[in-house]
């Protein structure tokens, strides 16, 4: 290239070659008014109209001014708008919020386990069945046996013993042997023994023992649960 | 009237007011209110002294004041406004020691520690031009006019807003609507090609 060697380390000289060149190019006539200004500032005018406006600042001083000023007059005004808030201040409303929606859910929750405790206790119960076990002088003999249907639960069997005990061991004893129920039974105001079988008792044979503290039997009674 | 919303329409029914007879000093108040905020931003960053910007403010509001009659509505009253700001900003800024010199700017760093020159400081290289320095020169020329084309078309604004205009980089990013450090990225990218290309014809480039 023919400028090679004859470069200069002079730093205006680009300077001054750009300015050479941007002034050869014609100098811009149709200025935009003040109003395409503050359109451009706003962003409102088309990409092409925008290009030709930045395109003209190069060589319009005026203009220049008056897109400086177009910034400023399009600027939101401060007074306008609301005040900044401190970070503390701005996330305050939505912890307010969510502790809210957390606490609303939450007793919703318990609210509506509450209404189901409460319907569940306000449904019908069934009523339990009861049996009667007499004693007395009308203790059952060696083989009477008594006969109860095989229904579900619950079952209430109430005792009549003849003695007066303070304290009363009562034994269900299954056909073979085993033991269903052992317990302590005390006389109640009636002067009679309650025991609460909530299940019932399946079909079969039974045997129940009732016994004083010391363990020894007063009165035992065959039983015999049938399907029906 | 054009506007750009209520407190626009409000002010334009305040100079109508005026211009059907209505009070002067009513009207004045509404415009008053609903600029004074554009007029202040718009010499806050131009004006350091604060009692100057009383007095331009107050100068700029003069020229409202009695302009309300001459106000036809061609354009938009915020138009009008913006026009009369930088009318009388710019007779007070070529009145200051120095002409546009005077005016604050943001100072660009990155210019390899070069101090910037002050705006026509610099000797034409045409002023002292022999035949072979007119041959180089044109070639200078065509060198430049080539790398300064091929560059993107925002780097070469700035490079020309930069250089041409003079202007700091707060003030090109305001006008082109982009950020300082965008501004500061498209002189830096400008300045690495212009470098690669014209280190023979120009030697430093310090922009």
């Amino acid at each position: 290239m023919m400028h090679s060697g004859r470069s200069t380390s002079d730093p205006s000289a680009f300077r001054a070659a750009l300015r050479d060149l941007v002034e050869s190019a014609p100098e811009p006539e149709d200025h935009p008014s003040a109003d395409q200004w503050l359109a451009y500032q706003r962003g409102t005018l088309p990409a092409a109209e925008e290009e030709r406006l930045q395109e003209h600042l190069v060589r319009c001083r005026d203009c220049f001014d008056l897109a400086e000023g177009a910034a400023a007059f399009a600027a939101e005004d401060a007074a306008d708008a609301p005040p900044r808030r401190t970070s503390w201040q701005s996330r305050l409303p939505l912890a307010l919020a969510a502790s809210l929606f957390v606490g609303m859910v939450g007793l919703t929750v318990w609210n509506l386990a509450l209404q189901r405790e409460l319907t569940d206790l306000r449904a019908p119960q069934p009523n339990p069945l009861i049996f009667d076990f007499a004693a007395g002088e009308r203790l059952p003999t060696a083989d009477a046996e008594t006969v109860l249907p095989a229904t579900p639960g619950p079952w209430v069997l109430v005792f009549h013993p003849a003695s007066e005990q303070p304290v009363y061991r009562l034994t269900l004893f299954e056909a073979a042997g085993g033991v269903r129920y052992s317990g302590e039974l005390r006389l109640d105001q009636n002067l009679t023994l309650t025991l609460h079988l909530p299940e019932g008792l399946p079909p079969g044979r039974y045997r129940l023992e009732l016994a004083d503290g010391s363990g020894g039997v007063l009165e035992t009674h065959r039983v015999r649960v049938e399907a029906r | 009237m054009q506007g750009t919303g209520d407190g626009e329409d409000e002010a334009g029914r305040a100079v109508l007011d005026f211009q059907r007879g209505g009070d002067r000093e009513k009207s004045f108040e509404v415009l008053f209110h609903r600029f004074r905020p554009r007029i202040e931003r718009f010499l806050a960053s131009r004006v350091f002294s604060v009692e100057e910007r009383l007095d331009l403010t107050q100068a700029i509001f003069l020229r409202i004041y009695r302009g309300l009659e001459g106000f036809r509505g061609d354009g938009s009253l915020e138009g009008w406004v913006l026009q009369i700001a930088c009318n009388v900003y710019r007779k007070w800024r070529d009145h200051q020691p120095g002409g546009r010199q005077a005016v604050p700017e943001v100072p660009f760093e990155d210019t390899d520690g070069a101090p910037e020159p002050a705006a026509g400081l610099e000797p034409s290289p045409s002023a002292t031009r022999s035949p072979l320095d007119g041959i180089v020169q044109r070639e200078r020329m065509a060198a430049l006019r080539e790398a300064i084309g091929a560059l993107a078309p925002k780097q070469r604004l700035c490079m020309e807003l930069r250089v041409y205009q003079e202007r700091s980089v707060q003030e090109i990013a305001t006008v082109l609507r982009i950020s300082p450090e965008t501004v500061k990225a498209h002189l830096f990218q400008a300045r690495h090609r212009l470098r690669e290309k014209l280190h023979d014809a120009f030697g430093t480039i310090d922009v």
